[in-house]
């Protein structure tokens, strides 16, 4: 799949939110920094199936902080169906 | 595909007003409510809809904009519009605008989601999603 994948998804986080992509940084926390509730992170994850084709599982999620973690887990889940 | 509008009527009584004889602020949030529950009468195929479809519309969030105040006997007209539609969410505006001066006494907004069964969160509807789409 030829996509930059950060670019991918620090757009999906600026639409999310509404704010400039350019403020979306590798370092922010989802919850705390972004104030990422429940339905955020479900609106993030069916983004995610539509944009690379395959689902985040609700364990998963748990392990994803920041917007980096999000950016490492899709680059690590990439192809799996 | 042109836009829809949807609005309610209201007028303030005696019951509405706080000691100050404006409309208590909690009456708005109240009538957000009343305006929502006309509003997806409309929107949804039958007004059994959620319960049929094991359905939950959460709020999560809901918030009011007051300009002006509003007094006894004002007759209200409180707008809605969809705004902001994503997967999961959706976001409905409720302006309050005086029937005879056309003043805005204020302006609501709030954040709309559903949950299924397992109260998991559902993307919208698709019933809600293509009808509810003619008034954003």
């Amino acid at each position: 799949m030829n996509i930059n994948i950060e670019e991918t998804v620090k757009g999906m986080f600026s639409e999310l939110l509404d704010i400039d992509c350019a403020k979306i940084k590798n370092d922010l926390l989802l919850i705390e920094d972004l104030a990422i509730d429940s339905f955020g992170f479900a609106e993030l994850s069916f983004i995610v199936k539509e944009k690379f084709n395959f689902e985040i599982s609700t364990e998963d999620t748990q392990g994803i902080k920041t917007v980096n973690d999000l950016i490492c887990y899709i680059k690590n889940n990439l192809g799996r169906e | 595909m042109a836009k829809k509008n949807f609005s309610i009527n209201i007028r303030v009584y005696l019951r509405d007003t706080n000691l100050f004889g404006n409309v208590y602020f909690a009456n708005y949030f109240y009538w957000q409510g009343v305006a929502r529950e006309e509003f997806f009468r409309q929107v949804t195929p039958d007004p059994m809809f959620f319960i049929n479809k094991k359905i939950k519309m959460v709020t999560i969030e809901a918030s009011m904009k007051f300009k002006k105040e509003a007094l006894l006997f004002d007759d209200i007209e409180i707008k809605v519009e969809v705004k902001n539609p994503k997967i999961t969410t959706f976001e409905l505006i409720f302006t309050f605008v005086n029937k005879v001066t056309n003043e805005i006494h204020g302006e609501g907004r709030q954040k709309i989601g559903f949950v299924g069964q397992n109260g998991s969160v559902i993307p919208i509807p698709p019933e809600i999603a293509i009808r509810g789409v003619q008034y954003i």
